[in-house]
């Protein structure tokens, strides 16, 4: 203990001498302009002064109460040396040297007396003052084991996401036929625990249609139902997701997975809602990341630094970066840059916290974080990360903005200079505080401030890349295995996945989470084989229908007695609706394409010259698939409003699934659901001829991925005849295929045709 | 031809061959609906509520504070002078503060009611109701473009795709309307901050704002297309509906299955009950008069006050009207005074008669009205005869449900250009709303971006405005 002691006078002296040294000269300017004191201020001490012995206990009880860890009136703490000597919303108050010129000695000493401090009680003694005094004029020297330690910080390292990830050992329930994998021998433990059992496996047809949509987002062909169900084969399953995930609709359906979480977009929003012409470009190079099985860490590096680490594949990696060219565009600020420019960085540094850390910093943009361990000079440290770069139109060959700008190629590229990053108080762009640097959040393994260099600011992202990816990095693994997790299963183990920090909630299962994380990284980032290896779990292949006891017990079925039935997404209904019509066109890649819309549809879209048409430019492709429709901020695409499309401003880590009158109207109502459901119809009697009983078993094939059964077979045939007999009645042309359309209307309008059970 | 969708429950039970057990099963998925299952049912306030309905009509484009609230006596003194320095650090969209000139009002104000509150000439019905309406006149924020701005009058915050004040409302209280949406909007043309404006930005979708349109059908996608329009809805509804029992069945229990069966047959009454809100066939000439219907001038947005005031009489939530969305409404760079004249004689009779109205009806002591832009204009010109944006000073005023009528709160400076005294951010405006309507501003959150969320935003102080409660 006193060993101890004796150290830390030790080093706070050698501390003192060094920082004298060479201030020398400061301090001799110092002394002189000391002889030149107001007189009102006590003269400082003569005493050697050593700060966590003399002066820190004059903090501790006079100032903290407002200018502590927990609070920092007017912007200002006392609790550690760094944010001390930044002073507050007023500037330094602390001039190594100065005593005399010092804001905390006047204030102290109450020279001005609506600035005097503390404001309440006695005032500091003279003596107390002077050893202030005497503090500042010797440097104003401060031991870092002298900070104030945040319990913030002391929480961090009991939470769970910034613990390392150890491969924790496999959970062994009773031994059980079912267990085909750890993930089924965690889930059965948490099972057994809560005394449910698992769902009886699904159906050949049920699991066939579930792991379609899940992989590719569309339903099952018909050939492929009758292979299945009629394979009675062992490892027909697995072959099936080989299948899957080496078709191209995999990156299809999973880009858009990763699109809602990097706020995809083709436009900037706003006013002008300015065109991206390179977005699609993105889009693209997610695509065929998942049909590549690029490896989850390359995937992010590209992104993040890719134009940093390997600048000989420029083009690559320029589609790569242009996660950073797709935000929010607020470009009638063009006027004030500045503002631009930090609006720019904040959409950077908030999407990729979100996205790609899982972390949610947003808040310590203006304050420092409620909750989390995360610091304003953290956030404003992976501002100054990307204050290095800049985005370009390509096409003006300028910095990407101006008003009158409804399109532009944007790209990011290197500033000719780093913008020098402030602490902004409360986020004020007008209320400047000290430099940061470039730095990431220090209470995170590996964190602190990135190396300086000669040529530092053009490695700033990709020392940011290294990081991220690094075994160190204790929350990427976890990010993305939970999210994965999420996108197989509805719902995630940790069920705020774009925020893993302490006010997150933590895993339902968290040995399992930690495994899958593990995993990953040690299959060198696979995505496919995370997914195999989910896939073919008896808990993914349980049937959707849960016993009443597991309901009541688990509402949320969060312990997986059953597998959670779902919603398809609102692109998956426009592919399952065109794919049951026969309509999909499967032509992959290339610019987005624009459904042609109603006079009625079109009346919300504003147009910043009247011209709305340029902004819903409708083109000849209309049938594709629904990761290809042009996404514009300003203006969603209406068909997709009443099915809970993701918000396209921020992150959007979960999509809700909620049911509203305006999904039944647009599915009655919506002429292109009109048109399918003809298309529908003239299949039908294409394919199945004549006969009712063959219409509606084709019908039940393309719509529900599964054979009808008799009591359906009469339902439906009873409807068709009753329709044509009716519309033969009003005297229509074709009752035949009127009675059809009618009945593929109906289809569409069940439960069963958008979800995926 | 479209089939006639107005029809009652009975006619479409028994044209539909559903017989009295198709009736137990609806009512027994309406109270089902309106269980812990469905969150649009009404919710029990956090107190005792003033208001049960909102009516919001929005001036977008951003009124000119000087030219209908706020008289100013110093502009015609000062005109064609430049500002004191004090202002020069206002950020404006096409002028500097620095060097604009100061642009007299050419309005005449006068005070109007018991009360004496000021308005200008270009209101010569609203002066009516003046002791209806308590005006603030200190409302103010940073955001000095309009997308921004509409977000933050809407949202509280300049970023796009954050959820709307009327959203918040339905999220809290619910909806006492079973056949209608809880939150509707209605707007005479595009806004320029598009339809997020009104978003439910992260709340679930079933707090999102529906459109109910002025020409066509009233609902998007109420009607069939034209390429169906053969077919019989009611009765591929049945067979569907027929379809989702039995899927509900097979799949035992699973409440979002039922609610989806209740979605479609509230759907269906919307198709019946939206048109019937909206016709205004069966409303008396005098009512259609005290709004304006009988003038090309004030028949729109007449059109869309009686609209609002049908809404109400049926439950709905939060109405939010726009007047001046598409053209230039307010947004008056240029000929500022003729634009204000043209555009107070399209509001003001139908706004006095909305209030005059809903009075008879007894309805105003449980509706909040409330009237305001995204910002207000800058006493300075922009060009010969316009106003620039300016978020810094401006007016917004309210009437009916829990409001003390006849109060003027807050002042701008002498030039009527800042907020002055008694400031009021939108938040501050928020959170009375809420506050009317039983909804604590700082107890009404959603978790979203790892925070619970408020529409007054979690840091900074939101006040609520007592001096202008009754």
């Amino acid at each position: 203990m006193r060993g101890l002691t004796t150290m830390k006078c030790i080093l706070g002296y050698l501390a003192v001498i060094a920082f004298a040294n060479a201030h020398a000269a400061d301090a001799d300017a110092a002394k002189s302009a000391a002889n030149g004191d107001d007189p009102r201020l006590p003269p400082a001490s003569v005493q050697r002064v050593e700060f966590a012995r003399d002066i820190k206990p004059i903090f501790q009880k006079r100032c903290y109460e407002c200018h502590g860890l927990s609070k920092d009136k007017g912007g200002l703490s006392l609790a550690t040396r760094a944010r001390a000597m930044d002073g507050g919303d007023n500037g330094k108050i602390i001039l190594p040297g100065k005593s005399a010129s010092s804001p905390i000695v006047h204030y102290t000493a109450a020279l001005e007396e609506e600035n005097a401090m503390p404001p309440k009680g006695e005032r500091l003694s003279a003596d107390q003052i002077g050893l202030i005094r005497a503090w500042i004029d010797q440097g104003a020297g401060w031991a870092a084991d002298a900070d104030e330690l945040d319990p913030r910080v002391a929480r961090t390292a009991e939470h769970w996401s910034f613990k390392p990830i150890k491969r924790p050992a496999v959970p062994a329930p009773k031994n059980s036929p079912w267990i085909r994998s750890p993930v089924d021998a965690s889930i059965l433990a948490k099972l057994d625990k809560a005394q449910l059992h698992p769902a009886p496996a699904a159906s050949k047809e049920a699991l066939l249609r579930r792991v379609y949509f899940d992989l590719t987002g569309l339903p099952p062909p018909l050939d492929a139902i009758k292979a299945f169900v009629t394979d009675s084969r062992p490892e027909a399953y697995a072959e099936i997701v080989d299948r899957l995930l080496a078709s191209p609709a995999y990156g299809e359906r999973w880009a858009r997975h990763w699109l809602d979480v990097v706020r995809y977009s083709d436009s900037g929003g706003y006013e002008t809602d300015i065109f991206y012409e390179q977005a699609w470009r993105y889009r693209d190079y997610v695509i065929r990341g998942f049909n590549e099985d690029k490896p989850y860490d390359r995937f992010l590096m590209e992104q993040v630094g890719g134009d940093e680490l390997w600048p000989d594949q420029s083009e690559t990696m320029q589609d790569a970066t242009a996660v950073w060219t797709i935000g929010q565009w607020p470009n009638s600020l063009d006027s004030f840059p500045d503002m631009l420019e930090y609006v720019r960085r904040t959409d950077q540094v908030v999407t990729f916290s979100e996205a790609m850390l899982g972390m949610t910093v947003g808040c310590a943009n203006c304050h420092n974080h409620k909750f989390d361990p995360i610091t304003q000079r953290d956030y404003f440290g992976l501002e100054a990360i990307f204050s290095a770069s800049e985005t370009w139109n390509k096409n003006t060959n300028k910095k990407a903005w101006g008003k009158n700008e409804r399109t532009a190629f944007r790209i990011l590229r290197h500033a000719p200079a780093p913008t020098p990053i402030h602490l902004l108080t409360r986020g004020e762009l007008t209320k400047p505080r000290g430099l940061v640097s470039p730095s990431i959040p220090a209470f995170l393994p590996g964190g602190g401030t990135l190396p300086d260099g000669p040529n530092e600011s053009k490695q700033r992202r990709a020392e940011l890349a290294r990081w991220l990816v690094s075994p160190q990095n204790p929350l990427t693994a976890r990010v993305i295995a939970n999210r994965v997790w999420q996108w197989h299963f509805g719902q995630a183990l940790a069920a705020t996945p774009n925020d893993l920090g302490t006010q997150g909630l933590p895993p339902s299962h968290p040995e399992l989470l930690e495994w899958l994380a593990s995993e990953l990284m040690e299959s060198g980032w696979s995505l496919k084989k995370l997914h195999k290896l989910l896939l073919l779990s008896s808990t993914y292949r349980q049937s959707a229908t849960r016993e009443p006891n597991a309901i009541a017990a688990d509402p949320q079925d969060t312990l997986l007695a059953g597998f959670p039935r779902r919603r398809l997404d609102a692109e998956e209904v426009w592919d399952q609706l065109h794919a049951a019509a026969g309509t999909l066109d499967t032509k992959s890649s290339g610019e987005p394409f624009v459904p042609k819309l109603s006079a009625e549809e079109l009346q919300g879209i504003y147009d910043i010259s009247k011209k709305p048409e340029l902004k819903w430019a409708v083109t000849p492709d209309q049938n594709r698939r629904a990761i290809y429709i042009l996404n514009r901020r300003s203006f969603r695409f209406p068909f997709f409003e009443a099915f809970d499309p993701p918000n396209s401003g921020v992150s959007c880590p979960v999509r809700q699934t909620t049911t509203v009158p305006a999904q039944a109207l647009t599915l009655m109502n919506n002429s292109i659901v009109a048109a399918q459901a003809k298309s529908m119809a003239e299949r039908l009697v294409r394919e199945a001829g004549p006969d009712e009983a063959k219409c509606v078993r084709q019908a039940w094939l393309l719509a529900y991925s599964r054979e009808a059964n008799e009591a359906e077979l009469k339902l439906a045939t009873n409807f068709i005849s009753a329709s044509e007999a009716e519309n033969q009645k009003q005297g229509m042309k074709e009752p035949h295929l009127a009675a059809l359309i009618e009945f593929c209307l109906g289809i569409i309008n069940t439960t069963e045709f958008i979800y995926s059970n | 031809m479209q089939n006639n969708h107005a029809m009652s429950r009975r006619e479409m039970l028994s044209k539909s061959g559903m017989g009295i057990g198709a009736l137990a099963f609806l009512d027994l998925l309406r109270k089902g609906a309106q269980a812990a299952d469905n969150p649009l049912a009404p919710k029990s306030a956090h107190h005792a509520p003033k208001a049960k309905a909102v009516i919001s009509l929005f001036m977008h484009g951003g009124p000119s504070q000087v030219d209908t609230f706020d008289p100013k006596p110093m502009l015609a003194k000062y005109a064609g002078q430049t500002l004191p320095a004090s202002f020069s650090g206002l950020n404006l969209e096409f002028t500097k503060a620095s060097t604009a000139k100061v642009l007299a009002s050419k309005r005449q104000f006068k005070k109007c009611g018991k009360s004496g509150i000021e308005m200008s000439d270009i209101f010569q019905h609203l002066p009516d109701v003046a002791d209806e309406m308590a005006v603030v006149r200190s409302c103010y924020h940073t955001e000095f473009n309009h997308a921004p701005a509409l977000y933050m009058a809407h949202s509280g915050t300049r970023l796009m795709g954050r959820p709307s004040l009327g959203s918040w409302a339905v999220y809290g209280l619910g909806s006492e309307s079973e056949n209608l949406p809880g939150y509707v909007v209605m707007r005479d043309g595009p806004l320029k901050g598009g339809p997020i404006t009104y978003s439910n930005g992260f709340l679930p979708a079933v707090y999102q704002a529906t459109e109910l349109r002025s020409s066509g059908a009233p609902i998007l996608y109420l009607n069939k297309p034209d390429s169906i329009s053969g077919t019989d809805q009611r009765r591929i509804l049945d067979f569907s509906q027929q379809l989702n029992r039995e899927y509900l069945a097979a799949q035992k229990e699973d409440s979002n299955l039922s609610a989806r069966i209740a979605a479609y047959e509230l759907a269906y009454r919307m198709q019946s009950a939206a048109p019937e809100a909206v016709d205004l066939t069966k409303e008396p000439d005098t009512v259609k008069a005290l709004f304006g219907l009988d003038d090309a001038v004030t028949r729109p947005f007449g059109t869309q006050c009686l609209n609002a005031r049908r809404l109400v009489e049926r439950g709905v939530r939060f109405v939010q009207l726009y007047h001046g969305g598409g053209g230039d409404g307010w947004d008056t760079h240029g000929g500022n005074d003729a634009k204000h004249l043209r555009n107070g004689k399209q509001i003001d009779k139908p706004i006095a008669g909305l209030i005059a109205d809903l009075k008879s009806r007894g309805l105003l002591d449980s509706t909040l009205v409330i009237w305001g832009g995204e910002f207000g204009r800058t006493p300075t010109s922009e060009g010969a005869d316009g106003r620039d944006h300016s978020p810094y000073g401006y007016s917004v005023w309210m009437a009916g449900g829990g409001i003390k009528g006849g109060t003027v709160y807050g002042s701008t400076d002498d030039f009527g250009f800042k907020a002055e005294q008694n400031p009021v951010q939108v938040r501050d405006l928020h959170a009375t709303i809420l506050h009317l309507l039983g909804l604590q501003h700082d107890k009404l959150t959603f978790y979203f971006q790892g925070l619970q969320q408020r529409l007054t935003q979690i840091d900074g102080e939101s006040r609520i405005i007592k001096e202008i409660l009754a």
